[in-house]
């Protein structure tokens, strides 16, 4: 279903160690106390390294290694199927096929990719929320979570544009 | 592009069974030992949450029914009991058992359960808005007492002296809602509870997205108003007992209704005292109690006494916050 | 590139501006609905966005009848049988979440949002 090329070990190292920092990223975020009465809803800087490998590795791979993510940090924190996990969920997904269509159609710099993924990820949480929830009221915390989102989008975009540049020279060593 | 297709439909399926993995909420509020219980529970589906909720109502109704005073429910009840003073032993009930030998062996003397005949007095003149001499303090003293009831264990007997009544009123919404709590944890479907039963909560299992469950503790001057929030954690159990829950003035001074043994008329001690504790009977206990003391003994029972936590308010207004509880307590400004 | 990322921006900003114009605009808090209990049975529900001015409903009890006053804003008891006139004394209820009992009548009055409840799980009186 999903087609991929074969991975040299090279890449999967680094896949590997991308995906140890994302979900380091995850929990770390997950200390912080509760931002709003929304169970889940978190910074979002694991966008960082999604970012990153959208950029490197193509949409594909990129998808594998979300997917990853999201159950590895499910299984170590906040449980699998639990409102948490799956507003967390909503909020990747969504912002996921955003990113990767911007990158891909090379609408906007990784700078723009990560307003583009915080955004997206704050809709898709307050989606989820309000799915879950059975409530509309939730969706009055959306311009407080994009205010939020855009200096943590903005963040994560500049970072990731730094760090990419890096990993690519890395690899030209 | 198809690929980013497929992608969504496996999360959005995902999302879809998300659905049945929702948490069901079901809450009933009813008027029971002349105050408001309130039980909220989660769970998996509401029909089994509202079977399990009015169970534990029964067994709620059933402390209740035999530990009413004022009415009577069955010929072993407390309201039976105390008509049959003088004339030797009386079968009571299970509950009924427990409590009052639960009060004959209490250490503390501040909590004495044979007060019937100075609460009644004081509710005889609260009727008309007056206050009891020290004459008729005294004559309704000297009916109480440890010495006013025996308990006889192999025929689970009690007999009371003439003229005396109990009243378990310090003690038996505690037990109730301990009672209520564990007909709720058997139950495998309940995935959390809480039980307010107007001035004891129990807690049980843990909030959907795990946090600590928030209890607000009324302002005893003011009704609208909480003097804080305190987080609670899974099986713990909160009573508070104030001088404005039931009262009543006469020329500016308030007689509330928990009264002091010593003295035979309503503490002055506190005015609201709070206790945390694991179970609800201790909890309802203590606070009782920590009303009654005088300040700086209340605060040395509560550092003294293992698994107890308290937050007490004196006459001036000062809150006293015990150490096990100032990490969990946000006072309101 | 760089110039949609600047477009991007200003476009979340504006979605953020609009966001708090809208919520200045809107009544004190959210919408509340006041409960009325008399004994197991709920007797009314009553959203208080509807209340244009101040009425008076009156409840039936055991020893006579219970009066509220409903406004926009919220809820108090006028009068009441009871003995100790507590559920006047404890004034008027304007926050989802709070409630004025009167035990002796068996009457509870809550407020209540749809949906969310307050911050605070209980609160133990």
């Amino acid at each position: 279903m999903l087609s991929y090329d074969k991975l040299t070990t090279k890449e999967l190292t680094q896949l590997g160690v991308l995906l140890a920092a994302a979900i380091a990223l995850r929990l770390i975020e997950n200390l912080f106390p509760y931002l709003l009465p929304i169970p889940g809803a978190r910074l979002g800087l694991a966008n960082i390294l999604t970012i990153i490998v959208l950029l490197l590795y193509g949409t594909d791979k990129a998808g594998l290694f979300l997917s990853a993510r999201i159950l590895l940090v499910g299984l170590l924190s906040t449980g699998l199927f639990t409102p948490g996990f799956l507003i967390g969920l909503g909020g990747a997904a969504l912002s996921f096929v955003f990113m990767s269509l911007a990158i891909e159609r090379k609408y906007f710099s990784p700078i723009g990719v990560g307003l583009l993924g915080a955004f997206m990820h704050n809709c898709g949480q307050i989606i989820a929320a309000m799915y879950l929830m059975n409530s509309l009221a939730v969706f009055s915390y959306l311009p407080v979570l994009i205010a939020i989102g855009i200096p943590t989008g903005l963040f994560t975009g500049i970072l990731a544009n730094m760090l990419v540049k890096r990993i690519k020279n890395i690899g030209n060593l | 592009m198809k690929k980013l297709l497929i992608y969504l439909l496996i999360v959005s399926s995902l999302l879809t069974t998300g659905c049945f993995f929702k948490q069901q909420s079901y809450k009933d509020t009813r008027f029971l030992m002349d105050t408001i219980i309130s039980i909220s529970t989660t769970g998996k589906d509401q029909a089994s949450l509202k079977s399990i909720t009015d169970e534990a109502f029964i067994a709620f109704n059933d402390v209740a029914d035999e530990t009413d005073r004022y009415t009577s429910h069955n010929p072993n009840d407390l309201y039976a009991l105390n008509q049959h003073n003088g004339q030797g032993a009386f079968a009571v009930g299970d509950h009924l058992y427990k409590l009052i030998k639960m009060g004959k062996e209490e250490p503390y003397s501040a909590i004495e359960i044979s007060l019937g005949p100075v609460i009644d007095l004081w509710r005889a003149h609260g009727e008309n808005k007056t206050v009891p001499t020290d004459e008729e303090i005294k004559t309704a003293l000297a009916k109480c007492g440890r010495d006013k009831f025996t308990l006889d264990k192999t025929n689970h007997t009690v007999s009371l002296a003439s003229g005396s009544s109990l009243d378990l009123g310090a003690i038996a919404k505690g037990y109730a809602v301990d009672y209520a709590a564990s007909v709720i944890s058997k139950n495998k479907d309940v995935t959390s509870a809480l039980i307010n039963a107007g001035g004891n909560i129990k807690v049980i299992g843990t909030k959907e997205d795990g946090s600590p469950w928030r209890i607000g503790i009324q302002d005893p001057r003011n009704a609208q108003k909480v003097l804080g929030v305190l987080a609670l954690q899974n099986g713990q159990a909160i009573a508070t007992s104030g001088d404005y829950q039931r009262y009543y003035e006469v020329n500016g001074v308030r007689y509330c209704h928990i009264i002091d043994p010593a003295t035979g008329a309503p503490a002055r001690n506190a005015i609201s005292a709070t206790a945390v504790s694991t179970s609800a009977l201790t909890a309802d206990f203590f606070s009782t109690l920590l009303f009654i003391l005088p300040h700086d003994e209340a605060i040395a029972v509560v550092e003294k006494t293992p698994q107890l936590e308290a937050i007490i308010v004196n006459p001036e207004g000062e809150i006293y916050v015990s150490p096990g509880l100032q990490k969990i307590f946000t006072k309101e400004n | 590139m760089r110039k949609n990322d600047y477009l991007l921006l200003l476009f979340l900003l504006f979605i953020t501006g609009m966001g708090y114009l809208l919520h200045g605009q809107r009544p004190a808090t959210t919408e509340k609905i006041l409960v009325v209990q008399h004994g197991q049975a709920i007797i009314q529900k009553i959203n208080l966005q509807n209340v244009t001015t101040a009425s008076e409903i009156k409840i039936p009890t055991a020893h006579g009848q219970v009066v509220v006053n409903v406004d926009n804003n919220g809820a108090y008891v006028v009068s009441s049988p009871c003995r100790d006139k507590l559920c006047i004394g404890q004034g008027k209820i304007t926050k989802p979440g709070q409630t004025i009992v009167c035990l002796p009548e068996e009457v509870l009055l809550t407020l209540i949002t749809p949906g969310k409840e307050g911050t605070i799980d209980a609160i133990i009186r």
